[in-house]
C-alpha cells in the first residue's frame, strides 16, 4: 500500500495547503474527485477583502490580499484592488458598521466612512440617499480564482507534490498510528496526517471518522454578464433581505453579480433557480441601473458552506493527525493564501505564525459573525 | 454593433424600425453614456411571480416543434408553444426546394410551403397558445422553464410535459480570415436570400457537399449568384446524388478531397485559397488554388442545440452519427427524465420528413402520458407512426441513424447489406418515354404517386429505385415536375434528325422560340436547341420542351442563352474564350495545364488550330511573351489515324 505523509482532501482550499506543504518539501497528495481542481471555488465571484467584523477574519483576508498580490508580481492571476464599497441600509447595520471601522483600522487598514456624493462619483446611478453609511476600503480587491487555482496547481507539481484527479474519498479510518484511505471504491492509500477540505462534502469525510462537522451547504447563485468597457472599480455589498446583492466588474470587463436568497433545505444542489434570475435584475438594476443593459451569459450555482456562527473551522481536532479547513461561509477563496500556509506551518511545527484559535473546531458556536 | 446607443447588439437578430441607429461598434461597449437613461428604463421590475401551470410546453416552431404541436393539441393538451424567431416554421421557411419523403408527408412539396401547412393546423387549435420572439432562457430548478416572452417579460412557466424540438445550429470552421464579413454559414446566405430576398454576395465559394451545401449551391445560382465551386474534405460528395446532379449541369464543380485554406480581404471577403487533401486530410503542398469570390458560405454540418437538455439534466451521448451530443431517448422520444421530450434535429441530425414524424409522436405520447386522448387510438396512432418512420429509415441514406440511435440505446444493429438493383432496361420500341436519372436509393416516392398511369414504381420501400414501365406511359409528362429531384426528363423522338426533351426547370426562363446552348449533365455544351414550349405548374417548377439534334437528345439536361460574344477557340471540343479565360484566371499558366483543365487543344486536330490562339491569349493574359511559356508538348500521331487503318487496307 502506498504511504503518503500528508494527504489532502479537497483542491478548493486545500489547493493552498498542499501548494504550502510542496513548498515544504512535504511528500502531499491532493485528492481531487473531480477532472478540475475546486469544484466549489471555481464556483467563487473571485472578490478578496479584509473588511470583516473578526479579528481573525480581517487578518487572515488581509494576510491573504498580501499574498496574491506576490503571486501577481510572479505571473498574472488578474489581481487588482480596486476596493469593496459596503452599505448600510439600517442604523442597526450602521452602528456596526462604526465599530468595525475602528477594530479594522486596529490592523492597519485605511477603511473610510463615505458620503452618498463620493459613492455616486463613484458609482453612477447607485440610490445612494437610501443608505444611511457606506464604508469603503481601498485594500479589498479581487483575483481570478481559475488562474490562481492553476497557480496552485502547476506549483504543487514543480515541488514534488502529487495530485490525483477522479479520487473520491469512499473510506477513511484510523489504522495504528495512521490513516488508511479508500479512493473510489478501490485502491487504498495509508497517510500520516489527513486534512479535510472537502467543503460541501467535507462534513462527511469527518463523520467518517467519527467526528461530527456542524457546517452545511447552502447554494448561493452568480450570474456574469457579457464584456464592457471599464464601468467602476469596487464590488459593492448591499446586505439587506429584500435588496442584498453584491457585484464587481472584472478586469475582462464582465460584471460578476450575486445575491444571497433564502434557499431550504441546505443542501448540496448545482441547479441554478429562475427565481434567482427574476430577483437579481431588480436588485443589480435597483444598485446601478445601467447595468440593465448588459446581457447575461452564464449563470450557476455553487455554494456557501456555512457554520452556526458564520466562522470558520480551522485547526485541529481531537483526533491526532486530522485536521479540518472547513466551513469557510462563501470566504475560501479569500482566506485560502493565508489559511494554506498556517495550515501547513501548523501540520509541520504544530504553531501557527498568527492566531486563529478562535476558529478552532471545538468551540461556543453560538456568538455570531456580522459581516458574514 | 452598437443599435441606438446600446453596445453588444446582435444586429442580426434585431427588428429594423424607422429611425434605428446602427453603428460599428469598436472595442468594448461603454454604459456610462447611458447611466442617465437606464435609471427610468429598469425600475419596473416586477417582484417575482409563482409560475405559471400548463399541460405542455413545447420549445421550437420548426418541423418537428409544430408537429408536436399539433399532434397534442389535437388531444385537447393545452400547449404553449414558444418560438424565438418573428414567425413559426423554423428552417422550413428558408428551405424553397421540395421535399423528398413520402407523398403523405409533404414530400414534393417546398420546405416555405410545409411550414405553412403546419402553421394552418396549429392556428386551427383552440387550446394551442403562440409565443413568437420569446426565448426560453433556461431549464431552471423544480422544473421551471423561464421564458423572456416577447423580448420583454420574464416568466416561469412550469409544464407537466416538456417537448423541446431546440433544433441543431450550423458548425464552424477554423480558417485564417474566418471572422470577416462575407463569411457566412449556409442557413444565414438562405435566411438572406429566401426570407428577405438580399442577396448576400455575388459570387461564391461553398464548403462542404452534404446535402446543405448542394441545395445552397442550387438556391445561389437561383437568386444570380455565381458558384465558383463547391469544396468537399471527403473523397465522396455526401450529399445525395439528385442534388449533386442539379448542381452539376448547371455547371457548379465539385472539388473532392480539397477544404478551405484561408479567406482573402481586409475589410471583407475579396477571395478564398483553397487546398487539395491527402488521405490523412493533411494539406498537399503546393496545390493552392485561389478563387476570386465575395462570398464564403460554410455548409460543414449541424450540432444538436441541446443546451436546455444538459440544463434540465438529461442523459446525454456523444453520437458522431447523430451530430455530436444528443440527449438520450427512447423510441417514444423521451428523456431520461420522465415528461421531458426530444425530436426533430435536437435528437438527431436528420431531416424536416422525420422531424415531423418525431414531433408528432412526441406529442401524442406526451399528451397520452398526461391521460389525454382514447387509450387505444392512442396506441394505434403511437405504432402507426413508429412503423412510419422506421420505414422511412431503412434505406442506406438513413442507415447512419440508426447506428446513432442503437449506439444510444446500447442496442446491437445487425449489419445490413442494401441491395437495391438498378432497375432492368426495358426495351421498348415507344418514341414518347422518360428518363429516370435516380440511381441512388433515397427515401422518397411522389414519382410513383402522381403517375396516372401506373408507369413509375418504386414499392412498398420507400428507398427502393424507381422502376420505369415504358409500356403503361402515355407520355403526359406530369412526374417531370413532381420529382423533387428534377431527376425525370421526357424524351420525344421525331425523327433521326430532330428530336424534343422536356426538363424541369427552376432557373431563369427565356421566351419560347429563343434558340439557346444546351447543356449536358455537367453543365457543358452540347449544342444549339430551341425552347418550344414552357409549362408553369402552380407549385413553379416549369416544364420546358427543347428541339435539338436527336443525336444528342437523350443528354440535354439545361440550356443558357446563346453566348454570341465568346468565340469557339478549341473548334473539336467546342472550347470557348470564356472557359480558358476562367482557367487561367484560377491558376493556369500554361497550355499544359490548360488542356487538362479545359479539355483544349485536345480534340481530333491536336490542337492544330487553336494552340496558337490559346498561346496568344495565355500571353495576353499572363502579359507576358509567348516564348516565355512553358513549351507545348506534341505527342504522337502528327496527325490522327485509325487503329484498324492498316488492317483495313489489306483487306
Amino acid at each position: 500500500m502506498q504511504k503518503i505523509d500528508v494527504a489532502v482532501i479537497g483542491g478548493g482550499v486545500g489547493s493552498a495547503i498542499a501548494y504550502y506543504l510542496a513548498l515544504k518539501g512535504i511528500d502531499v497528495v491532493l485528492l481531487e474527485k473531480e477532472a478540475f481542481l475546486g469544484r466549489t471555488t471555481r464556483a467563487c465571484a473571485g472578490a478578496v477583502r479584509a473588511q470583516f467584523s473578526d479579528p481573525t477574519s480581517i487578518m487572515v483576508g488581509k494576510e491573504s490580499i498580501k499574498i496574491l498580490a506576490d503571486f501577481q508580481k510572479k505571473e498574472d492571476i488578474k489581481f487588482t484592488q480596486g476596493g469593496y464599497l459596503l452599505l448600510a441600509h439600517s442604523s442597526e447595520l450602521a452602528k456596526s458598521f462604526k465599530e468595525n471601522i475602528k477594530l479594522q483600522r486596529s490592523f492597519g487598514l485605511e477603511v473610510e466612512e463615505v458620503t452618498s456624493l463620493d459613492i455616486n462619483k463613484m458609482i453612477p446611478g447607485l440610490p445612494a440617499s437610501e443608505y444611511l453609511l457606506a464604508t469603503f476600503c481601498p485594500f479589498d480587491g479581487q483575483a481570478n480564482p481559475f488562474l490562481v487555482l492553476d497557480f496552485y496547481r502547476r506549483n504543487i507539481l514543480n515541488y514534488g507534490g502529487k495530485i490525483w484527479f477522479k479520487s473520491e474519498v469512499t473510506r477513511l479510518f484510523r489504522d495504528g498510528g495512521h490513516f488508511i484511505i479508500e479512493i473510489n471504491q478501490k485502491q487504498r492509500i495509508k497517510a500520516e496526517v489527513v486534512v479535510n477540505a472537502a467543503g460541501p462534502w467535507a462534513r462527511e469525510i469527518a463523520k467518517m471518522v467519527g467526528i461530527e462537522v456542524p457546517s452545511y451547504p447552502e447554494r448561493h447563485e452568480i450570474i456574469v454578464t457579457e464584456r464592457v468597457a471599464p464601468l467602476f472599480e469596487p464590488m459593492i455589498v448591499e446586505f439587506s433581505d429584500e435588496n442584498g446583492c453584491y457585484l464587481q466588474q472584472k478586469l475582462d470587463g464582465s460584471f460578476v453579480i450575486c445575491a444571497s436568497l433564502p434557499t431550504v433545505p441546505n443542501k448540496i444542489n448545482f441547479i441554478p433557480s429562475f427565481k434567482f434570475i427574476q430577483e437579481i435584475r431588480r436588485r443589480a438594476t435597483r444598485l446601478v441601473p445601467v447595468l440593465g443593459y448588459l446581457t447575461i451569459v452564464r449563470h450557476w450555482a455553487g455554494h456557501y458552506i456555512m457554520t452556526p456562527d458564520g466562522k470558520p473551522i480551522v485547526g485541529a481536532t481531537p483526533l491526532p493527525g486530522f485536521y479540518l479547513a472547513v466551513g469557510l461561509c462563501g470566504h475560501g477563496f479569500m482566506f485560502s493564501p493565508m489559511l494554506g500556509k498556517l495550515m501547513a506551518e501548523l501540520i509541520t511545527t504544530g504553531r501557527t505564525s498568527l492566531d486563529i484559535s478562535s476558529w478552532i473546531f471545538k468551540r461556543d458556536y453560538s456568538i455570531p459573525e456580522i459581516l458574514k | 454593433m452598437e443599435v441606438d446607443g446600446i453596445p453588444n447588439v446582435r444586429v442580426c437578430k434585431e427588428r429594423v424600425k424607422p429611425g434605428i441607429n446602427v453603428v460599428r461598434q469598436m472595442g468594448k461597449g461603454d454604459l456610462s453614456l447611458l447611466a442617465d437613461r437606464a435609471k427610468e428604463k429598469f425600475s419596473t421590475f416586477s417582484l417575482s411571480t409563482s409560475p405559471q401551470e400548463v399541460d405542455i410546453v413545447v420549445v421550437g416552431g420548426g418541423p418537428a416543434g409544430l408537429s408536436a404541436t399539433i399532434k397534442a393539441g389535437e388531444l385537447g393538451a393545452k400547449v404553449i408553444l414558444i418560438d424565438n424567431n418573428w414567425k413559426l416554421g423554423g428552417q422550413l421557411v428558408k428551405q424553397t426546394h421540395k421535399f423528398f419523403g413520402s407523398q403523405r408527408h409533404y414530400a414534393g412539396i417546398r420546405g416555405v410551403e410545409i411550414a405553412e401547412l403546419l402553421l394552418k393546423k396549429v392556428k386551427a387549435l383552440p387550446t394551442v397558445d403562440i409565443w413568437l420572439e420569446s426565448d426560453v432562457v433556461g431549464f431552471y430548478e423544480d422544473r421551471i422553464l423561464g421564458v423572456l416572452r416577447n423580448r420583454k417579460e420574464l416568466v416561469a412557466l412550469r409544464p407537466q410535459g416538456i417537448i423541446l424540438a431546440t433544433g441543431a445550429r450550423e458548425n464552424m470552421l477554423a480558417f485564417p480570415g474566418n471572422t470577416l464579413p462575407g463569411v457566412y454559414g449556409a442557413g444565414a446566405c438562405q435566411t438572406l436570400m429566401n426570407e428577405y430576398l438580399v442577396r448576400p454576395g455575388t459570387s461564391a465559394l461553398i464548403v462542404g457537399a452534404g446535402n446543405v451545401g448542394l441545395i445552397l449551391a442550387y438556391q445561389f445560382l437561383q437568386a444570380g449568384i455565381e458558384v465558383k465551386a463547391i469544396v468537399e474534405a471527403q473523397s465522396k460528395v455526401g450529399g445525395y446524388y439528385v442534388h449533386l446532379a442539379k448542381v452539376n449541369r448547371l455547371g457548379v464543380p465539385v472539388l473532392l478531397k480539397t477544404t478551405i485554406m484561408r479567406a482573402l480581404g481586409k475589410e471583407k471577403v475579396e477571395g478564398a485559397v483553397v487546398v487539395s487533401l491527402d488521405e490523412e486530410f493533411k494539406p498537399l503542398e503546393g496545390s493552392e488554388r485561389e478563387f476570386s469570390v465575395d462570398l464564403i458560405a460554410l455548409a460543414v454540418g449541424l450540432t444538436p442545440s441541446a443546451e436546455l437538455c444538459w440544463q434540465a439534466g438529461c442523459g446525454m451521448n456523444y453520437i458522431p452519427e447523430l451530430g455530436g451530443y444528443v440527449p438520450w431517448h427512447n423510441e417514444n422520444m423521451e428523456t431520461t427524465i420522465k415528461g421531458v421530450y426530444v425530436a426533430g434535429d435536437l435528437s438527431g441530425i436528420e431531416e424536416a420528413s422525420t422531424a415531423i414524424l418525431e414531433g408528432e409522436l412526441a406529442g401524442v405520447h406526451c399528451a397520452y402520458s398526461l391521460g389525454l386522448g382514447d387509450e387505444k387510438e392512442n396506441e394505434e396512432k403511437i405504432a402507426s407512426l413508429k412503423n412510419e418512420l422506421a420505414l422511412f429509415r431503412q434505406g442506406p441514406s438513413s442507415w447512419h441513424i440508426l447506428k446513432g440511435k442503437a449506439k444510444m440505446l446500447k442496442k446491437t444493429l445487425e449489419q445490413k447489406e442494401f441491395i437495391y438493383p438498378p432497375p432492368p432496361e426495358v426495351k421498348s420500341t415507344k418514341k414518347r418515354y422518360i428518363l429516370l436519372e435516380c440511381p441512388q436509393p433515397i427515401p422518397c416516392n411522389p414519382c410513383e404517386k402522381v403517375c396516372p398511369r401506373g408507369s413509375i414504381k418504386i414499392g412498398d420501400d420507400i428507398n427502393a429505385l424507381p422502376y420505369f414501365i415504358p409500356d403503361l406511359c402515355n407520355g403526359c409528362g406530369i412526374c417531370v415536375s413532381s420529382c423533387p429531384g428534377l431527376a425525370i426528363f421526357l424524351v420525344e423522338e421525331i425523327d433521326e434528325n430532330i428530336s424534343k426533351i422536356t426538363i424541369p426547370w427552376e432557373q431563369k426562363l427565356l421566351p419560347e422560340g429563343t434558340r439557346v446552348e444546351v447543356l449536358d449533365s455537367k453543365g457543358k455544351y452540347l449544342g444549339i436547341g430551341e425552347i418550344v414550349k414552357i409549362r408553369t405548374f402552380p407549385d413553379r417548377t416549369s416544364v420546358v420542351t427543347l428541339k435539338v439534334n436527336s443525336l444528342i437528345v437523350k443528354n440535354v439536361r439545361g440550356f443558357r442563352e446563346k453566348r454570341l460574344d465568346d468565340p469557339i477557340i478549341c473548334r473539336c471540343n467546342e472550347i470557348r474564350k470564356s472557359e480558358i479565360l476562367e482557367a487561367i484566371r484560377s491558376g493556369a499558366s500554361d497550355i499544359n495545364t490548360l488542356k487538362g483543365i479545359v479539355d483544349c487543344c485536345t480534340g481530333l486536330c491536336q490542337g492544330k488550330t487553336c494552340q496558337s490562339l490559346v498561346l496568344k491569349i495565355l500571353s495576353e493574359e499572363l502579359k507576358c511573351n509567348i516564348e516565355e511559356l512553358a513549351t507545348v508538348t506534341a505527342r504522337p500521331p502528327s496527325l490522327p489515324f485509325r487503329l484498324g487503318e492498316e488492317f483495313r487496307r489489306e483487306s
